[in-house]
């Protein structure tokens, strides 16, 4: 009776187990939310847009096509968070070295009705030399956040002396395919973000 | 080689700097007081220090005020799951014989409607309020738009660099 319940124990292992093994092989993509080095991989998101650079001029998903970019949702009215971030980001291509030249790096603000090209213009040369500034219509910006899950919401309280922004704070990595490679979560170390692009730019040269 | 020696003699200058740059007021030291430099377009700035207790009794700082901003407030960061909401706060605690940090992503002296813009390497006023230890007054260094915090640097020189490529 012992024995008989042992094997039942055993097959139910190897059930569960095997199981896991199937499911495992029938995704060949890594499964979201793994983190590998510090970039979160598996995620389907991102897609096309259609905004506007801070000269003005219109910028596209295919602006960037051929060339890796850092992409970073945030607002200039966000004193603390946001710059840390960008300065990430721009540590990050520094890192790199010459192959900094091959990442662009982009803000993509969640705060239109602030982030005119012309703030956006004086904001972003203190982060880095290439890093482009994008804004849009609330509804071009609510596309595009929701392409790349960026959540944001305004937050107003008549207590306040203006209104603040709750949102979501990654760094995603666009490949030179256009599709999004991983993303970083906040406070990931610049070096921890060069180390993850410096890994895809080998396996995919 | 260069670089290394940039580094260490950065390293050096910081410490140097956040030893000379203290404010102490009975049994309250405030040390290496920080801001960031900004565009013309950023009416908005955000204050980072750390603040040693030496008393026994714990204190809180409840408010700021400065001449160069219209309004200072003591704001947060809090993560609710991934999404960062920024909140104006009663105070921050200063536990006794403890410390409290002022830190990106944590605590910080939101300054709002500034007055001028704030360039780097130079200072800007600030009054700090204390339940218990009452007003002190401190002056922020104006860092590079990048900077990180004491000992964090901002990840490279170059990219300090940046801010004054305008």
């Amino acid at each position: 009776m012992r024995y008989k319940l042992h094997i039942g124990v055993v097959l139910l292992v190897v059930a569960v187990f095997g199981f896991g093994a199937w499911l495992n092989l029938r995704q060949s993509e890594p499964a979201e939310g793994t983190s590998v080095g510090g970039m979160v991989l598996g995620v389907d998101i991102g897609g096309p847009f259609e905004l506007t650079d801070q000269t003005g001029a219109t910028f596209t998903d295919r602006d960037l096509a051929g060339e890796y970019a850092l992409i970073y949702f945030g607002y200039t009215y966000c004193p603390d968070v946001c710059p840390t971030e960008l300065g990430q980001m721009a540590a990050a291509i520094d890192e790199l070295g010459a192959d900094g030249a091959r990442v662009r790096p982009v803000m993509i603000t969640i705060d239109p009705q602030r982030d005119t090209p012309k703030v956006l213009a004086e904001y972003v040369p203190l982060f880095h030399e290439r890093l482009v500034g994008l804004t849009g219509t609330e509804a071009e910006i609510r596309d595009v956040a929701k392409a790349y899950r960026v959540f944001f919401r305004k937050f107003e309280d008549p207590s306040y002396t203006d209104y603040l922004m709750d949102h979501t704070s990654f760094v995603y990595l666009l490949a030179p395919n256009g599709k999004v490679a991983g993303m970083f979560r906040y406070g990931t170390p610049p070096e921890d973000i060069a180390a993850a692009i410096r890994q895809h730019m080998r396996s995919n040269s | 080689m260069i670089r290394t020696l940039i580094a260490a003699l950065t390293v050096l200058l910081t410490v140097s700097a956040a030893q000379a740059h203290e404010e102490k007021t009975g049994d309250l030291v405030i040390s290496h007081p920080w801001t960031r430099a900004t565009a013309s377009t950023q009416k908005v700035g955000a204050v980072f220090m750390k603040i040693e207790n030496h008393g026994n009794s714990a204190d809180r700082l409840i408010g700021a005020s400065s001449p160069d901003a219209e309004t200072v407030e003591v704001h947060g960061h809090f993560m609710d799951g991934d999404v960062m909401r920024m909140r104006r706060v009663d105070g921050v605690v200063v536990p006794a014989e403890g410390t409290a940090t002022l830190a990106p992503g944590g605590y910080h002296i939101m300054l709002i409607g500034l007055k001028a813009l704030l360039l780097e390497e130079t200072q800007i006023e600030l009054t700090l309020e204390f339940e218990h230890a009452g007003k002190i007054e401190i002056d922020a260094i104006v860092e590079a738009p990048s900077y990180q915090g004491p000992g964090k640097g901002m990840g490279s020189m170059k990219t300090g660099t940046h801010g004054m490529n305008k």
